[in-house]
């Protein structure tokens, strides 16, 4: 009996129709009109009539701003043409350049990956298997591609052998750099045989491929993979920083093709920080990878693939004129077997079936033929809108459009992204319809700053909600992130961190050392991670207050007391930041600090304290006008171990990043930022992210208030809350789980060390569609560049 | 030329060029004679596989009055490419008003070099004790200049003691562009040579080649940092401006600048750059990398420098953290080599002793010195007197025996298979040179053999050997490389020597035996699946990551010469299934990984000051080396014992292991026994020397079986695809 059939022993119910689609909450990517969409295409196999998106259905996305030119030629009809080749000289031809996803089973829970292996062959194209290991009912089909991941979790000699091509797995586009885990109680028979792990183990893939470390690392696998199978090997990346170098380096190093994951590509499950704040749009990616492969010589021989948001058949197009050889379906595939975009995947409650755990005797099932069938459809309702799209376009065969990005024009993106893509506008409006620059680089709103999706996750990660107090937050499909779905709030919303892979391994932050200390003043003042806890409400309940400093002291913090009562909190002194007027750090003052501290627009001067030893720092607020005067002022501020820029002083009229990033610039250009140190502080930090975009562009330190409140359940200060252990308990694993965010976006860059390698390397981020005046001005490189 | 718009577009910033390779260097002890300049070109020729045409080089280092040393009046050698008209005469006029006449010893056009490009060299002879910094201030305004609008020219070389030799080709080409592969035409006390794998070639421009010099330092370098923004930060805050983009160049001007300017010793130098973790530093060193904490190197790196400061000349190589590139060292009675593979020494001297520096350490030896620093503290004997005593296969006519020695891995593996498919016994492969991939692809399991084949080797195989292995059994009479057996299904590996890094990864049938020590990453991932669990037995030492992410199996390291450290850090961390067998002392904090030392004792600090823990307890366990979970269980109530091991101990996909320091037991022997007894026969080990191991403390370690508490329930835990 086969692994699939065994699956299903026992009374199920077969699903043979879709689930009305519900509310969304948020702001999503997958609406519902691309939902259904693609639910009338795989229901008819037809064009729909709608053939682009509709203007309101557009996001802010890149692509959503580039358009196919019509310029109809007559009677093409006949002769348009869909088939691509997989790979030069190969013999496999597909009616249509698409490729399904790289779904595992484990992430898909069979009878999908069956559907999905079936219809590719019924239709000739491609699909992929994922690192899952083969089904026999998948292995029994030929039109499909074998993967070789970090893992080699269902690799042997004969499972090589089946399928079109070989897959080396590097990263995916929802988790560059990121590994993956299958608990032990999920690793069932079934998975245990087609992955060839043992029962109830966990099935760990290590982040990064621990014989590749390097491109010609790369390159030895390729051969080695060729020389074992003699066939054409593909290489799958996330979309990152150095995507053009990487995918010029893997045609270099012989293989077929690529296959670039996008960010905002769907995933069964991956940490939400790396989600939504690691790996570049596939727009950009495709275009910079399709230029410098063209500019190298490289590009003929050579198939790109692009992935990542690929929601209508005019995606596949655009993103094809602006370089792709080949587009891959993997949430679409997934909504035309019934995906209801609840994002629930990673939890094993998939209401359309499709990624459940895998049991026998399971209530409900997806049934195989339906399943089929809609895939079926879906691929040829994809294919003659396509071909309904190419009338228009005026060109016959659609391999030919490849890289003509004359047969696409933009509306409303900036000069910069523009060049990047190779995209000219198009008549009429032609302005960038982006924010003013005044408007971006002002502290934002407060009221802007917290969406319901991101306290949820604060308060997941401390534990008042979730259950995994802690840890990480994990979700699961593509991610709704600023700044192409939700609106950016904070210039970090622009900002993007790296990914490593290919050039230089990513990290495990679970399984391997990665130091996120900092130090403030010297190597005495030792701070456990790079942020602090600051700005608490003055009219915090003493209790809670004690809450704070008990955990600055316990998680080696430090604790910026600001405005509220230092009284109440002498006991737990060791690890405080204290108003220079208070007693403790009076001894401290200088004629230094009494000419600083006399001088018009002062800020004020606070020494922060640490196992028995005290520095002392400036605090001042986030604008020009501060910087200026600290630069200016330097060879009389030698008392002072650096400055909290304060975002939220009233006169701050300028957001952290910009403020951290000149005054990083500044003191680097003069020498000084050995002996100063930059700290930022605001109750507008709201998590991670910022914290680690902010100390990229500069910062030693972040200080945040409002996120540890919400997280804790506590958001209005002045309430009291209940305070007992659980309140300490909920501060500590928020603590906890921010270190181990830090560390995942931190071993997702092959960054071992926050305080030498992550401090002020502007390198590590790119830019995504932002004004390129700011994005100067922070020192970013824009995405697509390497 | 033909450049990357995009990459050139100053707008963007400066292109980060990136690059793999493999790198050589080669240092005379004194007394011993010049290296000419065949032997640089031998030792990296060897392994082109590992790098393109797009870029090679060597620089070669003498310092003029040889042993004595004196030659503070020797002229500084400037070497510049041009590209057009006028450029000389700018290169010129830029420099002597700072620096004094500039002596032209001509410009030369490099006969197959990258187009347009010629190169030019002059002397230039200047006094007082700041000409160093004058003269490297105005080369970098000079060459800033030329690299401002697209590529007009660069000055790659200018210190006094040494030459750099580099072009856009294979190394031999590359010499031969330069004419220095004629026979002992050029000579010189230090030798170091490059071949570049880049992952993209911006206009295929020799600028981007390596060695990189700054004064008098250069390196080689195999790897690409994380930390290159903040490098290049502190260069630039250091007023150096011009830069070419790859991180080769700025570590070589982080190392000069460190010696020269900062004036650290090459020690203190060395310790900064290789970024040691935070653990047990010393107060000195924990203010030094304070201090130059923008210079510290992170992520993946093999460096091969080379310093000469006219007293003295000294061959370093530094290593990253985790040990993420190859890197070997060599020593026979004339000279210290560095390399990336085995082969690259051993054709030079096929006896020397060879070792591999440890993970995060530095290599140093000096012409007048000698070694200085190893990069292991460990017996370097180790690593190749197992194999010294048999280096060649004992005679079994029934192999068919072929010569490796001029035949390509495809050639080879098409041999292995025909001879399999012709039902004979098995084969001999001679002289093997660093042929990766044999075996790779073969099993017994399909075609028409007997279902069982022997692969004997003698040589140096290289990378990659019998993975996939699906029932062969191989015997190698030699040290192997990197990546044996991943993925091995069944059958065997004997090695009679010792093995590199990442050995046996994701083994899930079958043995390996290694007689010697093995690498990094060894076992990692190795997993029980169906049948008899897999297993790898090791003869001597481990290093780091022994057994990662284990899932299954048995790993055995016998440490029969006894070594003070049997094994490095990070044993089985994230293991969930099978068992490490470790003979001699292995410490708690070498084992899976834990918290840092400061941070669990603030948290029980915090504890105390509102007295949930006592004062008493917290002395007794700040006192001690460590905290470790035993520690903590021996002195604090239940609740406080399960919190810390939540917060600092364990993680949703990750628990402590067990371990348990005693000798081997009865249910022990029956797992392990016939296999023990397997391994010595094979190697023929005495029956005394079983007898000790069997009398040995062993430390073991396997996974909780049961969950830690203070975690959620296992049904809840997510799926992570």
């Amino acid at each position: 009996m086969s692994a699939a059939n065994n699956l299903n022993r026992g009374r199920t119910i077969e699903v043979v129709g879709y689930l009305p689609i519900p509310p969304s909450r948020t702001k999503e990517f997958w609406t519902r009109w691309k939902i259904q969409h693609i639910r009338q295409l795989s229901t008819t196999g037809h064009a729909t009539s709608e053939l682009t998106i509709p203007l309101a259905e557009r996001t802010a996305r890149v692509l959503d701003k580039v358009y196919l030119r019509e310029r109809a030629l007559p009677d093409q009809h006949d002769r348009i043409s869909t088939t691509v080749r997989l790979a030069k000289d190969s013999p496999v031809e597909l009616a249509a350049p698409l490729y399904l996803g790289d779904m595992s089973f484990g992430a898909l829970s069979g009878i999908p990956n069956i559907a999905i292996a079936r219809a590719a062959d019924h239709s000739k194209i491609l699909a992929g298997t994922g690192e899952g290991g083969l089904l026999k009912e998948v292995a029994d089909c030929s039109r499909i591609t074998v993967q070789w991941a970090s893992a080699r979790f269902g690799v042997s000699i004969s499972s090589l052998l089946k399928g079109e091509a070989v897959v080396i797995k590097i990263g995916q586009g929802a988790k560059p750099g990121i590994g993956g885990h299958l608990p032990g109680v999920k690793v069932t028979e079934p998975i245990s045989k087609t992955r060839r792990v043992p029962v109830g183990k966990d099935a760990v893939s290590p982040a990064p491929h621990h014989d590749i470390y390097s491109i010609e690392d790369l390159g030895q696998r390729i051969l080695g993979l060729q020389e074992a199978t003699k066939k054409p090997i593909f290489v799958k990346v996330g979309a990152t920083n150095y995507i053009p170098y990487i995918a010029s380096g893997i045609a270099r190093m012989g293989a077929a093709g690529i296959i670039i994951d996008g960010a905002g590509a769907g995933t069964g499950a991956a940490p939400s920080v790396v989600k939504d704040n690691v790996g570049v749009p596939i727009e950009f990616a495709t275009a910079s990878v399709d230029a410098i492969l063209r500019k190298e010589g490289l590009r003929e021989n050579f198939t790109v693939i692009s992935a990542g948001r690929v929601s209508t058949p005019e995606d596949s197009l655009k993103l094809m004129a602006l370089g792709a050889d080949i587009t891959s379906l993997g949430t679409a595939t997934l909504m035309a077997m019934g995906c209801l975009m609840v994002h629930k995947c990673h939890i094993g409650y998939c209401p359309a079936v499709l990624t459940n755990k895998i049991t026998p005797n399971q209530a409900r099932s997806l049934s195989l033929q339906q399943s089929t069938s809609w895939v079926i459809n879906l691929i040829d309702g994809w294919t003659e809108e396509m071909k309904l799209l190419m009338e228009l376009m005026g060109v016959s065969d659609v391999s030919a459009i490849t890289g003509r990005r004359d047969l696409l024009y933009h509306r409303g993106l900036n000069e910069e992204t523009a060049t990047i893509l190779g995209l000219a506008p198009g008549e009429g409006r032609t302005d960038s319809d982006s924010i003013g620059e005044h408007i971006m680089l002002r502290p934002p709103p407060e009221q802007k700053l917290w969406s319901s999706h991101r306290t949820g996750i604060l308060m997941d990660m401390a534990g008042t909600t979730g259950k995994f107090p802690g840890e990480s937050e994990i979700s699961s499909m593509g991610t709704n992130n600023p700044p192409f779905i939700e609106e950016p709030v904070r210039l970090a919303d622009w900002l993007v961190s790296d990914g490593a892979q290919v050039t230089r391994p990513s990290i495990d932050p679970y399984r391997e050392e990665i130091e996120i200390s900092t130090f403030i003043g010297g190597p005495g003042l030792r701070l456990s991670s790079p942020f602090f806890f600051t700005h608490l409400p003055k009219s915090i309940s003493v209790n809670l207050l004690r809450a704070f400093a008990k955990t600055a002291v316990g998680m080696g913090l430090l604790f910026d007391m600001d405005e509220t009562d230092g009284g109440s909190v002498t006991d737990f002194s060791e690890r405080l930041i204290s108003d220079i007027t208070n007693a403790a750090g009076s001894r401290l003052k200088s004629a230094r600090l009494d000419w600083y501290l006399s001088s018009p627009g002062s800020a004020s001067a606070v020494s922060a304290a640490a196992d028995g030893g005290a520095i002392l720092l400036l605090r001042s607020t986030s604008s020009r006008s501060s910087i200026a005067r600290i630069v200016a002022n330097l060879g009389k501020l030698g008392a002072f171990a650096g400055v909290i820029l304060d975002e939220d002083e009233p006169t701050s009229d300028l957001q952290l990043e910009m403020a951290v990033s000149l005054l990083d610039r500044e003191l680097k250009q003069r020498g000084q930022r050995g002996r100063f140190n930059v700290i930022a502080a605001s109750n507008g930090v709201r998590g991670t992210e910022d914290i680690f975009k902010l100390i990229a562009l500069g910062a030693d330190c972040v200080g945040l208030g409002k996120s540890a409140l919400l997280a804790i359940g506590a958001e209005e200060g002045d309430k009291e809350v209940v305070v007992d252990a659980k309140v300490s308990q909920r501060l500590e694993n928020f603590v906890a789980a921010t270190q181990k965010d830090i560390k995942l976006l931190a071993g997702a860059a092959g960054i071992s060390n926050i305080n030498s390698t992550l401090t002020g390397n502007r390198e590590l981020l790119r830019s995504i569609d932002l004004e390129p005046a700011i994005r100067m001005e922070l020192g970013v490189k824009p995405a697509g560049v390497s | 030329m033909e450049l990357d718009n995009i990459a050139f577009d100053r707008r963007f910033g400066l292109p980060n060029v990136k690059d793999g390779c493999g790198v050589f260097g080669m240092l005379r002890k004194s007394g011993s004679p010049m290296i000419p300049s065949s032997t640089a070109i031998n030792g990296i020729s060897c392994i082109k596989y590992r790098g393109s045409n797009l870029g090679a080089g060597y620089a070669a280092f003498l310092t003029d009055g040889k042993e004595t040393g004196v030659s503070g009046n020797a002229p500084y050698r400037i070497q510049a490419f041009v590209a057009g008209e006028g450029v000389v005469e700018k290169i010129q006029a830029a420099l002597e008003p700072h620096v004094g006449h500039v002596d032209s010893l001509g410009t030369r056009h490099i006969e197959g070099g990258a187009s347009e490009i010629a190169v030019w060299e002059g002397h230039l002879l200047t006094q007082g004790s700041n000409s160093d910094a004058i003269l490297e201030k105005a080369v970098d305004a000079v060459n800033e200049s030329l690299f401002s609008d697209g590529f007009h020219g660069r000055i790659f070389s200018y210190g006094k003691y040494l030459t750099v030799y580099k072009e856009v080709g294979y190394p031999l080409e590359v010499a031969q562009m330069w004419g220095i592969d004629q026979k002992q035409s050029n000579e010189a006390d230090m030798w170091i040579a490059h071949t570049r794998q880049p992952t993209n070639s911006p206009g295929s421009l020799p600028i981007w080649s390596h060695p990189f010099a700054s004064m008098n330092t250069a390196i080689v370098h195999n790897g690409d940092i994380s930390s290159y923004g903040s490098n290049m930060e502190l260069l630039n805050s250091w007023g150096l401006k011009s830069h070419v983009g790859t991180d080769s160049e700025v570590i070589a001007r982080l190392l000069d600048h460190l010696l020269r300017v900062e004036g650290l010793t090459i020690r203190e130098a060395a310790t900064v750059l290789t970024n040691p973790f935070e653990r047990n530093l010393s107060a000195e060193v924990k203010n030094l990398l304070y201090k130059y904490r923008g210079a510290r190197l992170d992520g993946p790196f093999a460096v091969v420098a080379g310093y000469a400061d006219g007293t003295d000349t000294y061959l370093v190589a530094l290593t990253d953290r985790s040990k993420f590139r190859p890197l070997l060292a060599g020593e026979d009675d004339h000279y210290f080599y560095l390399a990336s593979e085995e082969n690259q020494i051993r054709i030079q001297s096929p006896k020397a002793k060879i070792w591999t520096p440890e993970p995060g350490s530095f290599f140093i030896a000096s012409l007048k010195q000698g070694l200085i620093e190893a990069g292991t503290d460990r017996d370097r004997g180790l690593q190749t007197s197992a194999l010294n005593q048999s280096l060649s296969a004992p005679q079994t006519p029934a192999l068919r025996k072929m010569d490796a020695s001029a035949m390509g891995f495809k050639e080879i593996n098409r041999e292995i298979s025909a001879a399999y498919s012709r039902s004979e016994e098995g084969v001999l492969i001679e002289n093997c040179k660093g042929q990766r991939y044999l075996g790779i692809g073969f099993s017994t399991r399909a075609g028409t053999g007997r279902g069982r084949f022997k692969i004997q080797l003698t040589g140096f195989p290289g990378n990659c050997l019998a993975n996939l292995n699906d029932g062969a059994s191989f015997e190698v009479y030699g040290n192997v490389a990197d990546d044996l057996a991943d993925t091995m299904h069944a059958g065997s590996v004997v090695v009679h020597g010792s093995a590199r890094d990442v050995t046996g990864q994701a083994l899930q049938g079958g043995h390996i035996y290694i007689r010697g020590t093995v690498g990094n990453r060894a076992a990692i991932q190795m997993r029980e699946y169906e049948g008899e669990p897999p297993f790898l037995i090791v003869g001597e030492t481990a290093d780091d990551y022994l057994g990662e992410y284990m899932a299954g199996g048995v790993v055995m390291v016998l440490n029969l010469s006894d070594s003070h450290k049997p094994a490095r850090n990070y044993i089985g961390t994230g293991m969930v299934g099978g068992r490490i067998y470790i003979r001699g002392n292995v410490s708690e904090d070498q084992i899976g990984l834990l918290p840092q030392r400061e941070d669990v004792l603030h948290y029980l600090y915090s504890q105390t000051l509102d007295g949930v823990v006592s004062k008493d307890a917290y002395q007794k366990i700040a006192s001690a080396d460590y905290p470790s979970v035993q520690l903590i269980s021996n002195y604090l109530p239940r609740e406080v014992v399960m919190r810390v091991l939540t917060l600092f101990f364990a993680t949703k996909y990750t628990k402590p292991v067990l371990v348990e320091r005693r000798r081997l037991d009865d249910k022990d022997m029956k797992v392990v026994g016939d296999r023990l007894r397997d391994f010595f026969g094979c190697f023929g080990l005495s029956d005394d020397l079983l007898a000790k191991v069997l009398g040995s403390t062993f430390t073991i370690i396997r996974p909780r079986e049961e969950k830690v508490e203070g975690n959620v329930p296992p049904q809840e835990t997510p799926i992570e695809e």
